[in-house]
């Protein structure tokens, strides 16, 4: 190619303005904006909240609704395990991760650490959906408050479904802004490396 | 020993910095983010600087790390206005001989590679580089197979670009 042969040519006579070693050693002190850094600060604080949340929110809460007996624990030992599983696997994938890899290699482990953190979160989701559906089923069928008061009262099949429509809304509607806020946030910051990794995968298919 | 570090680390990047530029010069459009980039490229380097074992040559290594960080983790400033203007650009040929005619087609050629993705940016500067296709495919992580054919076709894409 004509055009590209002439580019080479003058590729390497091309001079810019020489940055000068203080310049370099002020660079050194600046902070980095680089993605990948906001993509694991993300990560770190979506994995600390679900230990968090393990920890203490189910000790809490939920004190004056008659759930279930295993609700409780079940909720709270399986979030615990959940976390400390995936943070395990998050730090096992983010030490893989090294600059001086090849672009596909770079780019193929910070997209499964991404990929460890997004399972994560979908599955800390969706035990808050199945707690959701508890907590609500619960509230509306079974007596609650001093009076011993039953917000639903079922007495047809109708009422099922209309009862079951209100739980499912409900928790389709907070699930729902869950995963708008996240893939919204995870879609800009991700956008650049998956058509990247992408473009190169499609290579060697 | 951190001060020696650092200093060693300076002095090699101060001798090598045109590797940082030429990578700035296809993957950003105007001074300011070529600025950006150059910094970013120069911290990551330092990060990794601990690890540099001088197996590799300190070029070599730098090739790696500028073009990682231009292809996977450079994150355009929203800050600053994005321009495509080549003219703009700050950048001189050393004066040999060339003519109007020539510069006037090193425009176009930048401004056709501007269109490219940023894997075929990638080819493009290791080509421009003189690099071999293993060297290439190392750098990519790609076979050299796919190397060769994603580069004719980045080739392909420029030359239609330029005679549309």
């Amino acid at each position: 190619m004509e055009e590209l042969d002439i580019l080479k040519k003058s590729w390497n006579k091309e001079t810019h303005p020489k940055v000068s070693a203080e310049a370099i050693y002020k660079m050194l002190l600046k902070k980095s904006s680089s993605a990948v850094k906001w993509i694991f600060i993300i990560c770190l604080i979506e994995l600390s909240i679900g230990l968090i949340s393990g920890l203490f929110l189910s000790i809490e809460s939920y004190e004056n609704i008659n759930l279930p007996f295993w609700t409780e624990p079940a909720i709270t030992y399986s979030s615990i395990l959940i976390a400390l599983i995936y943070s395990f696997k998050f730090y096992k994938n983010y030490t893989t991760i090294n600059t001086t890899s090849s672009v596909k290699d770079l780019l193929t482990n910070i997209i499964k650490t991404r990929r460890t953190v997004k399972q994560y979160v979908l599955i800390n989701l969706s035990l808050m959906a199945v707690l959701v559906l508890v907590v609500l089923t619960y509230t509306l069928t079974a007596p609650i408050g001093v009076n011993n008061e039953i917000a639903f009262q079922i007495s047809s099949t109708k009422d099922y479904f209309i009862l079951g429509f209100i739980i499912v809304f409900v928790t389709a509607f907070i699930i729902g802004i869950c995963l708008l806020v996240y893939f919204l946030l995870y879609g800009l910051l991700m956008r650049k490396l998956n058509r990247n990794y992408k473009e190169l995968k499609q290579l060697d298919l | 020993m951190e001060k020696e570090l650092e200093h060693k680390f300076v002095t090699q990047l101060e001798k090598h910095q045109n590797i940082i530029h030429k990578v700035c010069r296809l993957y950003t459009n105007n001074q300011d983010a070529h600025n950006d980039l150059f910094q970013e490229v120069t911290i990551q380097l330092w990060r990794a600087f601990p690890k540099f074992r001088g197996e590799a040559k300190f070029s070599t290594w730098m090739y790696r790390i500028a073009l990682n960080t231009a292809i996977t983790l450079y994150r355009k400033s929203k800050r600053k206005i994005q321009t495509n203007d080549i003219a703009d650009f700050h950048f001189k040929i050393k004066a040999d001989e060339y003519d109007d005619t020539e510069e006037e087609q090193l425009k176009l050629m930048y401004a056709a590679i501007k269109q490219l993705s940023d894997i075929e940016k990638a080819l493009i500067f290791l080509y421009l580089e003189e690099k071999n296709y293993r060297e290439i495919s190392e750098t990519m992580g790609i076979s050299e197979v796919n190397a060769r054919v994603k580069m004719n076709r980045a080739k392909g894409k420029l030359k239609k670009i330029l005679n549309p």
